[in-house]
């Protein structure tokens, strides 16, 4: 079964960004791309889809990425799913917070897209 | 053109397919391939790009075929097909299309995140060191690419006049990096102030070296404040990857941070060097420096400044000056607290600074006050000269001797006015019968005479380098070789008499020319070992020689008046002369206190033929005379004095030891004479 990433931001166009820097791992390596607009919907695609590795916006209206994060984390089933959680410039300070509620890495936005692969292809086990 | 597998989901077309065979009905199915690949397929049976029988639609994507539709119907009709593969072709052709427009966008923003992430991290790197060298590493380390061995990288920087390595990697080779900075490209990229890739080197007009090792150039001008401060240069061979532009961008965005921080740390370099120049001169300067915060706390000190105020063991800055003088300062302090100090500064002379432990140090201060470069005042600084000892010595010294001894007193250690055994020459002069003469004067006469005969004398003294020991009523005590022994004392004290002689000669006549009576002079010297000191007590003390030859100096000066004769020096200075006097050996004498008998010696320098004439054949007579009266040979002693008395009338040794001839031939004296004269502690008889 083909290893699933699952991307949750509710701006289209980070959700675009994201998706395209992560495309290698679609076309190249047969990984399916899921994104869901909002935290509930995003924790709702995660438990049906079981995913390896969840890119969470932090800022996000009804459920942030913190709560997401510590639901993921909450949950038996998803225990190893590995999450980044993004965030804004500036926001360094939640990092701890990040840590704190279980996520596996910290990423702040703009992100590079080299290195967001690069993180990517890490945490799914993919021989850079 | 982007491949059409990123441009459309294989689940998404999938689906899409699927819905339009159904929509299209029983036995129908569709697939689309691309690249010989299947990339989705739905309907009846699974199409691929080998299959027959169906009607094939390209996909055009922006102007180029992307893929193709492959459709097949359950008629077996390739025409029937037409126009639903038509249709459908260009519906996905549409969302390709539609797909590839978001990719450039997108593409574009994650090239900006790219630049953004590369500005921010570079801007950290870069910005950790504000030294030239690890800045041109860390801006190295950011545009070194790795596997390609022929990759090199260098960071110049110019001072104006050329250009010189900082840092760099992959080892580029000296005459690589010389051809480079030689090269016209070089220059003109430089002057333009825009950098370049040339990624066909050997084809560039600018370009002349013969560079084997070297294919393309990447050049970088650091460009900070409109100034060329440096440059990036990346070379690499013929078989590495060419530079793109991409990678201009990316030294572009470097090196504009990097011009700003090395400019920086060039600066930030100077400033430290100019510190620790500006701070070397102020630790080494001799004067003490304070400087004092508004408040009077202190500030920053130097070592001067720590020695004269004996705060060398305690932490200085952040305390009130205040504390760290005594309280007794108030012609210091009072000014200072009540902002007195006027703009260019108050100077005082020759103060003494009470310390904590009530010791004084006199100083020569000035305190000024201090400005920003808004020439606001932040404080003060207070200039502290140490004159304690050089005002003790002169104190002590001045009255004794010439400036010049006491300039040299001052540059020597102050050890030489410790009590020290030394060898000098001692004058003693006396003037003759002055209770006589004082009776010829009135008292105001008698000081102006004395006054003035002391200051001609000291000045001769001072003139031969010697020091004035003391006055003693009317008798003046020098010595040469003291504080500074000379193997010329004994001539410097011998011509000092002469002089003297011959001044008091001129002397005297003054003396007439005011109707005042005339002085006569008698000078004796010695040379020996005394102790030469600061002696006295605590209120008064003097710089002066003592001892047992300083005594006989003053007996042999008062021997004069039983011989008659005007200079007379011991044999102890006579052996020492290093020129030829015109001298005699007049007698061997045993004075008051003293066991051993010393021969005393006649200067007779200072005569004229009038005052003493027929000196030569005097002194030679004189001479013989005495070997023989030596030798208890009466009448041939006699017989030489007559001759020399024959010469020279008045010469009173000659005299003397005439009579003594004739008397002691009468009654020669008994088997214990040793032809030594005792004189005793009053030698005028």
């Amino acid at each position: 079964m083909s290893q699933r990433i699952v991307i949750v931001d509710d701006e289209v166009h980070i959700r675009a960004l994201l998706e395209q820097s992560l495309e290698e791992l679609e076309v190249d390596y047969g990984m399916e791309i899921l994104s869901a607009t909002n935290g509930q919907e995003g924790l709702d695609v995660i438990r049906e889809k079981q995913p390896q590795l969840v890119l969470l916006d932090v800022m996000m209206p009804m459920m942030n990425g913190y709560d997401v994060c510590q639901a993921i984390r909450d949950d038996p089933k998803l225990a190893e799913v590995n999450v980044i959680l993004l965030t804004a410039k500036g926001q360094e300070a939640d990092r701890e917070r990040g840590v704190t509620v279980g996520a596996t890495r910290y990423m702040t936005k703009p992100f590079d897209p080299d290195e967001l692969l690069e993180v990517a292809k890490d945490l799914l086990g993919v021989e850079a | 053109m982007t491949p059409l597998p990123r441009l459309l989901k294989r689940a998404f077309l999938s689906d899409h397919l699927a819905e339009a065979c159904r929509t299209l009905g029983e036995g129908w199915a569709a697939a689309v391939v691309a690249e010989g690949k299947t990339l989705a397929a739905a309907g009846a049976e699974m199409l691929t790009p080998d299959s027959e029988d169906c009607l094939t639609q390209p996909l055009p994507v922006g102007g180029e075929t992307a893929g193709h539709l492959l459709l097949r119907g359950p008629s077996g009709d390739m025409e029937s097909l037409r126009p639903a593969a038509a249709l459908l072709a260009q519906g996905i052709a549409a969302l390709a299309e539609a797909a590839e427009a978001r990719r450039a966008v997108t593409g574009e923003a994650l090239e900006a995140y790219r630049e953004l992430s590369l500005l921010y991290r570079a801007t950290v790197t870069l910005n950790q060191s504000l030294d030239q060298g690890e800045v041109a590493r860390a801006l190295l380390a950011e545009v070194r690419k790795e596997g390609d061995d022929s990759h090199w990288g260098a960071v110049l920087v110019g001072d104006g006049q050329g250009f010189s390595l900082l840092d760099s990697f992959g080892a580029p080779a000296q005459e690589v990096l010389e051809a480079v900075l030689k090269s016209q490209l070089f220059r003109e990229i430089v002057q333009s102030e825009k950098g370049e890739v040339m990624n066909e080197l050997a084809a560039d007009g600018r370009w002349d070296a013969e560079t084997p090792t070297l294919a393309r150039l990447l050049i970088m001008p650091l460009i900070a404040h409109e100034r060329c401060t440096g440059a990036l240069v990346l070379g690499s061979g013929e078989r590495a990857q060419e530079f793109t532009a991409g990678d201009l961008k990316q030294a572009y965005a470097l090196a504009t941070i990097a011009a700003t921080v090395l400019y920086n740390a060039r600066l930030y370099e100077e400033v430290v060097e100019a510190r620790n120049f500006n701070e070397s001169i102020l630790e080494n300067l001799s004067n003490g420096v304070i400087t004092l915060n508004l408040l009077l706390g202190v500030t920053k000190t130097n070592a001067a400044a720590r020695r004269i105020l004996r705060l060398e063991q305690q932490p200085l800055v952040g305390s009130p000056i205040s504390n760290l003088l005594g309280s007794e300062n108030a012609w210091l302090l009072q000014p200072l607290s009540n902002g007195r100090i006027a703009e260019d500064g108050v100077h005082w002379a020759d103060r003494d600074i009470v310390l904590k432990g009530g010791a004084r140090v006199t100083v020569n201060l000035s305190v000024v006050p201090l400005r920003n470069v808004e020439q606001q005042q932040i404080g003060y600084m207070m200039v502290l000269e140490d004159i304690t000892r050089e005002k003790r010595i002169k104190g002590t010294m001045a009255r004794f001797m010439s400036e010049r001894v006491v300039e040299k007193l001052m540059d020597a250690d102050e050890s030489v006015l410790g009590g020290t055994a030394q060898d000098v020459t001692i004058l003693f002069s006396d003037i003759r019968n002055f209770t006589g003469l004082s009776e010829l004067m009135s008292a105001p006469q008698m000081v102006e005479t004395l006054n003035d005969y002391f200051t001609d004398m000291v000045d001769v003294v001072f003139e031969h380098g010697g020091t004035l020991d003391k006055f003693i009523g009317d008798a003046i005590m020098a010595v040469f070789g003291a504080p500074f022994v000379t193997p010329e004392d004994p001539d410097k004290a011998a011509n000092a008499a002469i002089e003297m002689m011959a001044r008091l000669e001129h002397f005297n006549g003054k003396q007439t020319r005011r109707d005042a009576p005339s002085l006569d002079m008698g000078i004796g010297i010695n040379s020996g070992t005394v102790v030469a000191g600061t002696i006295g007590s605590p209120r008064r003390m003097d710089y002066t020689v003592i001892g047992d030859q300083v005594n006989l100096a003053s007996r042999i000066e008062a021997a004069n008046k039983f011989y008659g004769t005007k200079i007379l020096v011991s044999e102890h200075t006579a052996k020492k002369f290093s020129r030829d006097y015109r001298i005699r050996e007049v007698d061997s004498i045993k004075v008051a206190g003293r066991q051993a008998p010393v021969a005393v010696f006649e200067v007779l320098d200072y005569h004229t033929e009038t005052s003493f004439p027929a000196m030569e054949e005097v002194i030679q007579a004189y001479r013989e005379g005495l070997r023989h009266y030596r030798r208890r040979a009466w009448k041939e002693g006699a017989s030489f004095f007559a001759e020399a008395l024959q010469a020279n009338p008045n010469d009173r040794p000659t005299q003397i030891f005439l009579h003594r001839c004739w008397t002691y031939a009468a009654q020669p004296p008994d088997e214990s004479w040793s032809g030594v004269t005792e004189l005793r502690a009053s030698p005028d008889a």
